[in-house]
């Protein structure tokens, strides 16, 4: 049976190469589909986990997290939080570009040393660290807000609210850049759960941060889903479409092959195997044009790890399932048909 | 010929077929009878429709009977089902079907191994066999070749080959000459007959009647003309009675001296419909007697009604002079209107 399935593969070559390349195109938007809901359910965590050190946040209350929702306060009237951290959020842009300015002091007690890709904290005022999605290189200069800076570090991975990538910079020096020179503080950050505080102050942890830093992306990440699920929706019906279609011209081959003892199993089974070899090498092909498609987008496309299990295995279950229709074709075909 | 006195290695007995066709019944098969001994050659000759590929369907345990019994080879062939039934297509029987039915992504060698590949035999005995095959045949040259590579007569021969290759006692070919020109037809029943007397039993049908010279057993599946010849005198029939039905025998053409009668079509669930009426001086059950058909609807009096049974002769007859003076009409019709109008009165058996 295996030559027979091999055979009506070759012969329909054509068929088959724009079949599998068909379905490759939009098994490769899957995968950036999945990499982007990838990207966005990791962004805010990761900026969140460089950012803040993986601490506690101290916010005013109600205001939401420090990200979504940054509100200015006079550093002064900060509570007094025991070994706390102010630190400065602050949207601005960088050489007109759209960026997320994360003013702290890199050299205080409470530092943790970063994992940068490229140089150096910054150690002074004018020297920033800035995501490499901005395309800067060490050395550059560049205006953010109101002073020049200079690129002194680069990191991957920091970026917020879909790929605003962050700017760090020594607070005092981001307090001049981007907030008119005023001693403002967005939040305090710190080791203590649950400090001393007024109530017109909150805590909230690096998940609340990372969960409130979502809240803006929550519709493009439902209308990506969706996208993902119309691609899956695409996906069926070609393979259902190709799979009957093929059952259908291969009517008078079914009914010979019954005619001289092929059992319907097989018969049905070589069908459905052809629609799961075609839905294979789709895979692989997408698996490896993603990877050229992807740098194409804005923003970084993170294909998770169970990605890699999840569309293969689901695209050979819906080849599986969609083959069904033509199986049924098999089923139906009487071997008296070869009589004609 | 003398009658075979081998046992028979195909008994077909009292065998009746019937099914619906458009809602009405039709009986291909209506007590049919056959015993094959093995190494005959044997015809199924009729036309169209008179049940020579129903018959081979069954034979191959493809379609149900409705009555009746088929044994081939021992086998109770009506009685099988499942994986009986894919055995026996494997083993007892071979196929060779009208218009070839090559699998056209397969080479020759594949489509004769086709039968052995599916069975589960491995790849390089199935083709070693169809090789074997192909040289008996003489198309080893053509082994590699795609169908539509091959010749009308080349096709039919690897289909031969192919309902060979499980080694079947009994050869079943649906009209393997057909399409074929003489060259090419004449080397498959040189084919056929060289199969046939190396002790296979090949049943085929053909409405070719220049192939019965060639045949041990010419089975007529057309039934005898049974068109009454005798003059016979009038009939009267009372409202409601039935003239013929349906399926019945066409004997008589009637003409209605006086009174309506209805035509009546009865379909398979029991109902019936009436599809035409016809009055005094009109025809009913015409082209019945005429073509040799079983009776296509049934007719029943609607009224009083007195008929004239007319035998063929007695019709044509009078019918020639009718149809003189219509093709006149006709004629006139056309010239009349320069060929945009033809006569187009109904005519309803």
């Amino acid at each position: 049976m295996g030559l027979i399935l091999l055979r009506d593969l070759q012969y329909r070559k054509w068929r088959v190469l724009l079949t599998v390349v068909l379905m490759a195109i939009v098994m490769t938007l899957l995968f950036i589909m999945a990499g982007l809901v990838g990207q966005f359910n990791a962004e805010p965590e990761l900026a969140t986990r460089f950012a803040g050190d993986d601490k506690y946040w101290v916010v005013p209350a109600g205001a939401g997290g420090p990200i979504t929702n940054p509100q200015a306060v006079p550093r002064p009237l900060l509570p007094p939080v025991p070994d706390g951290e102010a630190v400065l959020f602050q949207p601005s842009q960088l050489d007109g570009e759209r960026v997320f300015v994360a003013g702290r002091d890199f050299k205080g007690p409470n530092h943790v040393e970063k994992n940068l890709d490229e140089g150096r904290m910054p150690a002074g005022p004018g020297e920033v660290v800035v995501d490499a999605t901005t395309g800067l290189r060490l050395g550059e200069s560049a205006r953010l807000g109101t002073e020049t800076v200079t690129v002194v570090g680069l990191v991957d991975d920091a970026t917020v609210l879909a790929g605003v990538p962050m700017v760090f910079a020594p607070i005092d020096f981001a307090q001049q850049a981007v907030a008119g020179g005023n001693d403002v503080a967005m939040a305090i950050i710190t080791d203590d759960p649950d400090p001393n505080l007024p109530p017109e102050f909150q805590v909230l942890s690096s998940e609340q941060v990372t969960s409130d830093t979502l809240k803006p992306l929550e519709n493009a990440i439902s209308s990506v889903t969706l996208v993902q699920a119309l691609l899956w929706l695409i996906t069926t019906i070609v393979i259902a479409a190709i799979v009957y279609i093929t059952a259908l011209e291969r009517t008078r081959d079914f009914a010979v092959l019954k005619a001289v003892g092929g059992k319907t199993r097989d018969l049905a089974s070589s069908l459905l195997v052809q629609g799961v070899i075609m839905t294979a090498l789709a895979v692989g092909i997408a698996a490896i044009l993603q990877s050229f498609v992807a740098p194409a987008f804005p923003m970084i496309v993170r294909v998770p790890s169970s990605s890699w299990w999840q569309i293969p295995v689901g695209a050979v279950v819906v080849a599986a399932v969609a083959g069904m229709a033509g199986v049924m074709k098999v089923r139906a075909t009487s071997p008296s048909e070869a009589f004609g | 010929m003398s009658p075979d006195r081998r046992p028979s290695l195909v008994r077909i007995k009292d065998l009746v077929v019937e099914y619906a066709s458009e809602r009405y019944t039709v009986r291909p098969l209506d007590g049919f009878e056959l015993d094959a001994p093995p190494g005959q050659l044997i015809a199924l000759l009729g036309p169209s429709g008179s049940g020579k590929t129903t018959l081979l369907s069954i034979l191959s345990g493809m379609i149900p009977a409705t009555s009746g019994s088929v044994v081939v080879d021992g086998i109770d062939v009506l009685s099988l089902s499942g994986t009986e039934l894919e055995d026996y297509r494997r083993h007892t029987i071979g196929i060779v079907f009208q218009g070839f039915n090559l699998i056209p992504s397969l080479s020759a060698r594949e489509n004769v191994a086709a039968p052995l590949l599916v069975a589960g035999v491995k790849r390089k005995e199935a083709l070693a066999r169809a090789d074997v095959l192909l040289a008996e045949i003489g198309l080893e040259e053509r082994a590699d070749h795609m169908p539509k590579h091959l010749s009308g007569g080349q096709q039919q021969r690897v289909a031969v080959a192919r309902g060979l290759v499980g080694d079947p006692k009994v050869l079943l070919a649906d009209e393997p000459t057909a399409n074929l020109d003489h060259i090419s037809a004449e080397a498959v029943v040189q084919l056929l007959r060289s199969l046939r007397d190396r002790g296979r039993t090949i049943i085929i049908s053909t409405h070719d009647d220049r192939l019965l010279p060639a045949m041990d057993q010419v089975v007529y599946m057309t039934p005898e003309h049974q068109a009454a010849t005798t003059a016979r005198g009038q009939l009267t029939l009372v409202p409601g009675e039935v003239l013929f039905r349906q399926g019945a025998e066409s004997d008589y053409i009637y003409e209605i001296a006086e009174g309506t009668v209805d035509i009546v079509r009865e379909f398979s669930d029991g109902t019936e419909t009436v599809i035409a009426d016809r009055s005094a001086r009109a025809y009913v059950g015409e082209l019945g007697p005429l073509l040799g058909f079983p009776r296509s609807a049934q007719v029943r009096a609607r009224t009083h009604v007195t008929l004239q049974p007319l035998t063929i002769a007695e019709y044509n007859g009078r019918h020639e002079d009718v149809i003189d003076l219509a093709h006149q009409k006709a004629e006139s019709t056309r010239t009349s209107v320069d060929g945009h109008e033809e006569s187009d009165e109904a005519t309803v058996d």
